[in-house]
């Protein structure tokens, strides 16, 4: 996917880099015809993943995190292969036949994560199926890849779908933008949620903190999605980053090194209860004490949210129903997926 | 002469609608950030004449449990939480919940001071 400048500034700085880069070449061949011993001719490069045919790998009819994690989560690591082998990678979306925002916010977050691509390109297309084109489409999916598409104004995706990516912050103003931003949609007013306001502070922190495997703060970018539903008073939330993951951050991983030595803990599953619980942390920290989770899932059990779904590591569970199960495929990062509806359309 | 405005601290009005995480390397508008700038020399100022600080915690979007901890209960494990509970009036009339986080924290990271000490 191509890169193309938008701004005056990035074309300037641009333009600067490629007049640079030329007079370097230039000078360097300068010097070289002047040089009464001219270096041999070169071998020929080995072929760069750039020259590499592109392998195309189609997506699940059922293009959903949470509904079919399994699915998802097997296609995105099949990608993730195929680039970790130099290899360039197409996303084939034109199967798609349902598709959820979750969905595409891990593949923005996916295309955009060096971690993910490992150097590789990725191309991709959109679904044929027109429901899910249009969502695609309304997303501004094109908005978060260097591509030359992009199909709707900004004024027609206004209200459909908010993408943001900060690096390494907690972003008090974004959290509350998305709560305003789904609220005027549902509600049709100013109303403060606070809940969702908390959630979504407690996720960002816990990126901030608990993403890397090693404790350092703030290595990794998150990604927030905010998708109101056209046809629905609904937004659908969905908050993720591409980090070790609930299970592997650090806390957890001392905490279950304990628990395997005294009690024989078999699954990240027996650990959920005492995660939620905030046993966790609190054995295990001094100061971060690991609250973030506990007060996560005391909201999602509150009433304020029709679906609350965690997916990290292994582990998929949904807190408003407490129906959990061992993925096949893990999940490299941490995803949570949640809905806010007015009541009346949740009883409908 | 000391002003009602100075013996309270609205946080909606005097500091944020929007409060962030606990650090002020965490982002904006911090727990931290808050303890530094406005609670505790309000506080001070509170111990040393001997009244009550008032603050509000009404207005805002809401308080991570984080902020809740980087502020009120930094400022029982300085303190100690009979000193804090002394000086410090909290009041919520939207949020019983985030009332009675903010009292469980002091109570808790003051107790915890305590034990350290």
């Amino acid at each position: 996917m191509r890169k193309i400048f938008r701004s005056e500034a990035q074309r300037h700085r641009s333009a600067k880099r490629a007049q640079a880069e030329l007079k370097a070449r230039a000078r360097h061949k300068a010097r070289l015809a002047r040089r009464p011993d001219k270096p041999p001719i070169q071998a020929p490069r080995p072929s760069s993943s750039k020259a590499r045919k592109f392998v195309n790998v189609e997506a699940p009819a059922n293009f959903s995190l949470v509904d079919n994690p399994i699915g998802v989560i097997a296609y995105f690591s099949k990608v993730h292969d195929i680039l970790s082998s130099r290899r360039p990678a197409t996303f084939d979306l034109r199967a798609v036949q349902t598709m959820t925002p979750d969905a595409i916010a891990l593949l923005v977050a996916s295309v955009n994560s060096t971690w993910f691509k490992k150097g590789s390109r990725v191309a991709g297309n959109k679904p044929l199926d027109a429901k899910a084109a249009l969502m695609f489409d309304q997303s501004g999916f094109w908005d978060h890849v260097s591509s030359r598409r992009s199909l709707i104004s900004q004024g027609e995706k206004k209200n459909l779908l908010l993408h943001r990516v900060t690096r390494n912050k907690v972003e008090n103003v974004e959290a509350m933008n998305a709560g305003k931003l789904a609220v005027s949609h549902i509600f049709k007013d100013g109303r403060r949620i606070r809940p969702l306001y908390e959630v979504l502070i407690e996720c960002m922190a816990n990126t901030n903190n608990h993403a890397d495997a090693q404790g350092k703060r703030g290595l990794y970018d998150w990604w927030l999605f905010v998708y109101n539903d056209p046809d629905r008073n609904r937004s659908v939330f969905t908050f993720l980053d591409l980090g070790v993951g609930v299970f592997r951050s650090l806390p957890v991983r001392s905490f279950i090194r304990d628990a395997m030595q005294r009690v024989g803990m078999r699954s990240n599953l027996d650990l959920l209860p005492k995660l939620f619980a905030g046993e966790i942390s609190s054995r295990t920290l001094q100061e971060e004490r690991g609250k973030g989770i506990p007060r996560i899932h005391e909201h999602a059990r509150g009433g304020t949210f029709t679906r609350f779904v965690m997916i990290t590591n292994d582990v998929y569970t949904d807190m408003t129903t407490g129906n959990s199960f061992i993925l096949g495929e893990p999940f490299h990062g941490t995803a949570f997926c949640f809905d806010l509806e007015s009541p009346k359309a949740a009883a409908a | 002469m000391m002003s009602n405005r100075d013996r309270s601290i609205v946080i909606a009005t005097d500091f944020t609608e929007a409060p962030g995480a606990r650090y002020i390397a965490d982002g904006p508008k911090s727990g931290e950030e808050f303890l530094r700038e406005l609670l505790e020399p309000k506080f001070r100022a509170a111990m040393e004449g001997g009244w009550r600080l008032s603050v509000d915690l009404d207005g805002t979007w809401g308080y991570a449990s984080s902020f809740i901890s980087g502020a009120f209960g930094e400022l029982a494990r300085k303190f100690g939480a009979p000193t804090v509970l002394k000086h410090l009036a909290i009041k919520s009339n939207e949020d019983s919940i985030v009332l009675e986080n903010v009292l469980t924290e002091i109570a808790s990271e003051g107790n915890k001071a305590r034990k350290d000490a």
